[in-house]
């Protein structure tokens, strides 16, 4: 069993690393700040409980999937993370970013595609957007959605030609949201 | 299996709502910092990046000095003492302006804590490179990716780390270093300190008791000190370390466990 020093060493390297992309990947799914940085709380916060079980060759897959269990609220009754976020809002550190000034891309083709992939079935938009959006291989995306790199590669292929065709059909309709109005959820 | 539209992978990533790089990191971000201190209940260390303005002051120095009186050799003025013993910083280049991380010193020295730092995936991708450790303008323990022969300590203007304090006058192999008395000391002091608080909840007195007898039995003149009374949900003492003023702080955190 590792001592004090080395699970806080480890821990300090993984929270350097992977905090900001944890939060960035937080931020794209609920589009709300102060939900994102509840959810990365809390994240971080199981890591420093679990983090004999965080695979070394494996870090940032394993903190995605525990946030993305954060963000579909499935679970519940934990003292010390109600604790934990309550000291956090208190603090008169909490951030203000605005999400809109954080996108790649603010073209009305990137906002179409925005939309589009707002308009697929939550599985399809959720494996399209670990792909594209957090560049996970297909095995590091098994590992967050818990299931086989193969059907990884299936639900990507499809996912893609269901979004080509809401491409397809979003060309001919106007477009007012920039961004999906509502968080993704995972599947069932 | 092909894809049936081969640049819709660049039109999503294009779509993406959040780019990483507009975030800032940890250490330039107080809420992100208040987290870790909340989580782990010791102060944010972070990967501070030597001070360039230090630096900066440090060369127009000695600029000055060998206007006016001259012959003083600019070797030195670097600092070739390390002032920071529980800590060291992990260089990703042979560069000061690469990526840093910081990495809790370890009695093996400040390279061998390195070269473990790189294997976690820590501070670079690959194989641990041959490491060479220096002293950083900040004082801290600094040790940097070289190649054969090179002598990056040089290079980047900065003292090589002394052999009394973990270091080697040039490049060596991960783990070849020795360590100095001091280092030791430091390390097993702090490595008892936290031992003796871990799996244990103690109050702000009955831990600065503690503390102070190790400190005492170990002959190291450092203080201890509790910066803030322990909230009723943060009873139980967790040590951090304060080189610079020569104190071991305490901090309540909540029941472990």
């Amino acid at each position: 069993m590792a001592g004090h020093a080395e699970v806080e060493q480890r821990y300090r390297l993984l929270f350097e690393r992977y905090w900001r992309r944890v939060r960035a990947y937080a931020l794209r799914r609920c589009l709300d700040v102060s939900a994102a940085d509840d959810a990365v709380a809390e994240t971080f916060l199981v890591a420093w409980r679990r983090i004999a079980e965080i695979p070394v060759d494996n870090e940032l897959a394993w903190l995605l999937g525990v946030a993305r269990r954060v963000l579909s609220n499935t679970r519940r009754g934990d003292a010390r993370r109600d604790k934990l976020l309550a000291r956090l809002r208190q603090s008169a550190a909490r951030d203000t970013v605005d999400i809109a000034e954080l996108t790649v891309d603010a073209s009305a083709t990137a906002a179409e595609v925005r939309a589009a992939v707002g308009r697929l079935r939550a599985g399809d938009a959720e494996v399209l957007q670990l792909a594209a959006w957090e560049e996970l291989s297909h095995a590091e995306i098994a590992l967050v959605l818990e299931t086989t790199p193969n059907a990884v590669g299936i639900r990507l292929y499809r996912a893609r030609q269901r979004l080509a065709e809401e491409l397809g059909r979003g060309l001919v309709t106007t477009v007012d949201t920039p961004m999906p109005e509502r968080p993704h959820q995972p599947e069932p | 299996m092909t894809d049936a539209t081969p640049d819709l992978d660049d039109l999503l990533r294009r779509a993406n709502p959040v780019e990483d790089a507009r975030l800032p990191a940890p250490v330039d971000h107080a809420p992100a910092q208040l987290l870790y201190e909340h989580i782990t209940g010791t102060p944010y260390a972070g990967a501070p990046k030597p001070s360039r303005r230090t630096f900066g002051t440090l060369m127009a120095a000695v600029a000055a000095l060998g206007l006016v009186g001259g012959g003083v050799a600019y070797a030195g003025l670097r600092p070739s003492k390390v002032r920071a013993h529980l800590s060291v910083a992990c260089y990703a280049q042979d560069s000061l302006d690469g990526r840093v991380a910081t990495v809790t010193a370890t009695a093996d020295g400040p390279v061998a804590a390195c070269a473990n730092a790189w294997a976690l995936g820590g501070v670079g991708t690959g194989p641990v490179p041959l490491l060479a450790a220096c002293v950083a303008p900040s004082g801290v323990a600094s040790v940097f990716p070289s190649a054969a022969g090179a002598n990056v300590c040089a290079q980047l203007g900065l003292a090589p780390l002394p052999a009394a304090a973990g270091g080697a006058p040039t490049t060596a192999a991960p783990g070849a270093l020795t360590t100095s008395d001091t280092v030791d000391l430091l390390i097993q002091v702090r490595n008892g300190i936290i031992s003796s608080l871990q799996g244990q909840c103690l109050d702000a007195s009955t831990a600065t008791l503690t503390v102070q007898h190790i400190l005492q039995a170990a002959r190291l003149p450092w203080s201890v000190k509790v910066p803030n009374p322990f909230p009723p949900d943060h009873p139980c003492a967790s040590p951090a370390f304060d080189e610079q003023n020569d104190e071991v702080l305490l901090i309540g955190i909540p029941r472990q466990g």
